[in-house]
């Protein structure tokens, strides 16, 4: 993480981080990459959880960002990357129905095009973090 | 006003309404009468159809904190031009609202108004066709550019006409192929893949621009926060034209619904392996639809503007990072005369009040209301680790601490521990983060009160090129008394509160901290 400011706004944010919990949370099904990531603590009033995707180079693939019950929560389909180029990292908000016993239970697959989906590999898809934030006064 | 900005007045001079609309629908029709003119105008008009394209390929920014005000600039103008060569002084772009009408709206299969019409043929034909029209004329243009212009295109990897001309045609080496994912120009017919008679939008990208979506992207305070990570805008960059690439954190906003509505417009999912339509690519401005998504973009723009000035809260960056972001400068403009815009910065185009419009309200406008508590901005103290024996201690002052334990509140005291990233050839990836551990404590259980969280590395640990040995992480200190030994001293309230942290293998195991800091938030 690089850090470029010296301030932010206060009294707005309430920021935790949940990194992969410890252990073999991350496994590879046949059409997909599953993982379980902690909750620090239950979503409290106000807070919203979001994930973080960090995408390698991908080219015009998707990731499709889905709870292992079958929900989706996204999909990233990258746009402006130049060729050859790792496509970023991508902020999803979390319904806070797809988060059972502080839990989040991911499915992560690529979609290519024409193609059945599939696990992405560890240079697809580079890392996913979990945060929960407050926005206070916001909506 | 924050710097004698001038905000939008109400009523404005235009308003831009929803496409679905009376008011939409006769906008559509002027915004034909325009498209045709500029199909009309000869490849050395800057207000060609095409040319106007190639100002997006040549300078549009993406992954970055100017997606949103460049656009601005760009529409503004293009607005201007089409007000003038359809003849309509009334004019305003209307806006697609996905979210209310995930499908393209039908008139926009209308005669000029999809790229797929025999009024496209003449010049897109095929890349033979399209390369005798416009390149010419381009390349006289690009001669003509100046120093200024030339450091632009130069930070986005456009060294020579060639290179830019080489996202045209998809051209890659080595070795020389055609590559379709770099293909920016598309051919008539699969200009767009959505058609009258299939104009929905997948159920994928139906939920990248759903409710929850849209709103979730209207949620966040910051307009720009590289701590948090959760801003309205993407990364801060070196330049508007510094492609994307690992680095940039994409926004909600700009990644999922403006992100998916581009590609699969021009097929991306459903068609293998491309070439795809125009709106998968830079040259996207071809399809007339680019228009009116990117005028949605701008108003959702606007919706978190107003809804933060209603909060009272901040709606541009802050007082250090604001001259980056004004200074910025924007060169590749035309004006609804057909000249180049003279040297103009992002400044320049944060306010609607530069092109006179507002917008009809739309999907979004409920999250614009006042504040019933008002908040402020204040500086965030942070506190330097003094590292020993790869052990960070700080001292923190008891207010802090007490605020943090607070029952029922938040965590304020976030670190920030950088600790080395795992080799290739290691076992371990997960480490733990304690803190006011005992000193001979190297394992703790998660329900331990010194149990910050674990840090875990997955993926291949391969290092590439430019990528830091060391990863930083946030992490909340523990909500438990235990954790803060010193707070009940008698000496905690004049001389702080000294703190240990530590990052531990998970399983146990010496300290492998680096470096770390406190934020009392």
């Amino acid at each position: 993480m690089v850090v470029l400011a010296s301030t932010v706004v206060l009294a707005l944010v309430a920021l935790q981080t949940a990194p992969l919990a410890p252990g073999a949370q991350s496994r590879q099904v046949d059409d997909a990459r599953e993982m379980t990531l902690v909750l620090p603590h239950a979503l409290r009033k106000g807070e919203t959880a979001w994930l973080l995707v960090k995408v390698g180079t991908i080219g015009r693939d998707q990731i499709q960002i889905m709870t292992q019950d079958g929900r989706p929560l996204g999909t990233i389909s990258p746009f402006g990357i130049r060729s050859g180029k790792s496509a970023g990292t991508y902020t999803i908000p979390v319904p806070e129905e797809a988060i059972s016993d502080g839990r989040l239970a991911l499915r992560l697959s690529v979609m290519q095009s024409g193609r059945a989906l599939r696990a992405p590999t560890a240079n697809e898809v580079k890392s996913v973090r979990l945060l929960i934030r407050q926005f206070k006064d916001g909506n | 006003m924050p710097g004698g900005l001038a905000l939008a007045q109400s009523p404005a001079k235009y308003r831009r309404y929803n496409v679905t609309s009376p008011n939409g629908q006769k906008a559509l029709a002027s915004y034909a009468k325009g498209v045709q003119a500029m199909l009309n105008l000869p490849a050395d008009h800057a207000q060609n159809w095409f040319r106007n394209a190639f100002i997006h390929l040549m300078d549009c920014p993406h992954g970055n904190w100017w997606f949103y005000v460049w656009h601005r600039g760009y529409l503004g103008y293009f607005e201007q031009t089409i007000r003038t060569l359809s003849g309509d002084p009334t004019f305003a772009m209307p806006y697609w609202d996905w979210t209310q009408l995930p499908q393209i709206p039908d008139s926009m299969f209308n005669g000029v108004l999809t790229p797929t019409d025999s009024a496209y043929t003449r010049y897109t034909k095929d890349i033979g066709t399209f390369t005798s029209f416009i390149q010419p004329s381009l390349r006289r243009y690009w001669d003509r550019l100046s120093s200024a212009q030339r450091v632009q295109l130069n930070h986005r990897g456009y060294t020579s006409f060639d290179a830019m001309w080489n996202d045209v045609t998809g051209f890659t080496t080595p070795p020389p192929h055609i590559n379709p994912e770099n293909m920016a120009f598309a051919q008539t017919p699969i200009a767009r893949y959505l058609t009258r008679q299939n104009p929905k939008l997948s159920p994928q990208v139906t939920y990248n621009v759903s409710p929850f979506m849209v709103y979730a992207g209207l949620l966040p305070t910051d307009f720009y926060d590289p701590i948090n990570q959760i801003s309205f805008n993407s990364s801060m960059t070196k330049s508007h034209n510094t492609p994307p690439s690992g680095s940039n954190v994409f926004a909600t906003l700009e990644g999922f619904p403006h992100n998916s509505a581009h590609n699969y417009i021009g097929g991306v999912g459903p068609i293998p392996n491309g070439p795809w339509g125009n709106m998968t690519n830079n040259l996207s401005p071809v399809d007339p639809i680019f228009f009116l998504h990117h005028s949605n973009m701008d108003r959702l723009w606007d919706v978190w503007t107003r809804k933060q000035q209603a909060l009272k809260l901040p709606y541009l960056p802050n007082a250090a990072e604001r001259p980056t972001y004004e200074r910025e400068p924007f060169l590749f403009y035309v004006n609804s005369s057909g000249q180049q815009v003279g040297p103009s910065i992002a400044r320049e185009f944060i306010s609607t009040a530069r092109f006179q419009y507002d917008y009809e309200p739309g999907f979004g406008e409920a999250v614009v209301k006042p504040s019933s508590r008002a908040l402020k901005a204040k500086h965030v103290a942070t506190v330097k680790g003094l590292m020993k024996g790869n052990a960070a201690t700080l001292t923190l002052s008891a207010g802090e601490v007490n605020t943090h334990l607070a029952s029922g509140a938040p965590a304020s005291l976030i670190a920030l521990v950088t600790l080395p990233r795992p080799t290739e050839a290691s076992p371990q990836r997960d480490f733990d983060v304690l803190v006011g551990a005992p000193a001979d404590a190297t394992d703790v259980g998660t329900d331990s009160p010194y149990y910050a969280g674990t840090i875990a590395f997955f993926g291949g640990m391969m290092h590439m090129p430019g990528m830091s040995s060391d990863a930083t992480y946030l992490v909340p200190l523990p909500q438990r008394k235990e954790a803060f030994p010193n707070l009940l001293s008698a000496t905690a309230a004049t001389k702080g509160v000294a703190v240990t942290i530590r990052v531990v293998p998970s399983g146990g195991g010496r300290s492998v901290l680096k470096a770390a800091t406190v934020r009392a938030l």
